[in-house]
């Protein structure tokens, strides 16, 4: 048996060939391997790019749209963040003769904290942003 | 051997020209074809590139990769895709003389018994070498050895003794 078994084993060697190019992949790969300097030094490049990108945003309130209410949700008018609550009965209010994306601003009567935006014949009230 | 083998370029090229075929025997016997075979090869060559352990001699290096190629290709045979894999491993070889059905029964036997019946009849190992390096059991490595021996009787016919 062990004869035998010997001999079938001896028919299973790699070629001379097979063995440079599993010799040369094994160098690669080692190479390879490892957490490298320029994975370091990419890594910290992407940060401060990311960093620098974030910083250098306009700082003013840019209206944020949400897809699910169709509606621009915060807005900026006199310096000052208001957020979109919903359409208003269009009563008690007083035009004034400022526009914000094609709509006219009204105030409402007795209160400073909101205004509402009449376009297209729809009333949308909004408030002053919370924190404001 | 004092220090790791591992610290010069060299000690790994002789390593690798000394126990190649060996690696790629017991990775043959497994995968059972030379793609898969090639890439167990490597792997276990790197993972020995990636030991930071010492080794005290050249038999715990052979020992260490006897156990990593085989557990390599335990875990590879386990993939759901390499269990119904046919290949005509004969061809694969490139073996012609298709009169010893040997190596195709060999092949064809439980992973469980090929690294022990190779060890035992082709490396000329003990059965209690072969355990201490398996790191199992020296009767479970008897019992692997008859039970694996038992088989190849039966499916070669009964005409080994």
């Amino acid at each position: 048996m062990k004869e035998r078994i010997k001999k079938s084993c001896d028919q299973i060697l790699p070629t001379e060939q097979q063995k440079k190019k599993m010799f040369e992949i094994i160098v690669n790969k080692k190479k390879k391997r490892g957490f490298q300097k320029r994975w370091i030094i990419g890594s910290f490049a992407t940060v401060a790019v990311i960093f620098i990108f974030i910083s250098l945003q306009p700082k003013e309130a840019v209206p944020k749209f949400s897809i699910a209410r169709m509606r621009i949700e915060t807005i900026e008018y006199k310096g000052k963040c208001y957020e979109y609550v919903g359409f208003h009965n269009g009563k008690n209010l007083k035009r004034t003769n400022d526009q914000i994306m094609g709509g006219i601003v009204y105030q409402i009567k007795g209160q400073n904290s909101a205004i509402v935006i009449v376009k297209n014949g729809e009333y949308q009230h909004y408030q002053k942003c919370r924190g404001e | 051997m004092e220090s790791s083998l591992l610290c010069a370029g060299k000690e790994i090229t002789r390593l690798y020209n000394q126990y190649v075929n060996m690696v790629y025997q017991i990775c043959f016997l497994y995968l059972k074809n030379k793609e898969d075979t090639e890439d167990a090869v490597q792997i276990t060559f790197i993972q020995l590139l990636k030991q930071d352990r010492l080794f005290q001699n050249e038999e715990h290096v052979k020992a260490w990769l006897i156990r990593t190629a085989s557990n390599i290709c335990k875990n590879q045979v386990k993939h759901w895709w390499k269990r119904n894999e046919t290949i005509d491993v004969l061809h694969e070889i490139g073996v012609e003389d298709q009169q010893d059905c040997t190596l195709e029964i060999l092949l064809k036997l439980p992973e469980k018994y090929k690294t022990v019946i190779y060890m035992y009849y082709y490396m000329g190992y003990t059965t209690e070498e072969i355990a201490q390096i398996l790191k199992q059991k020296h009767t479970t490595i008897r019992s692997l050895l008859s039970r694996g021996r038992e088989r190849l009787k039966i499916m070669i016919g009964g005409e080994l003794s």
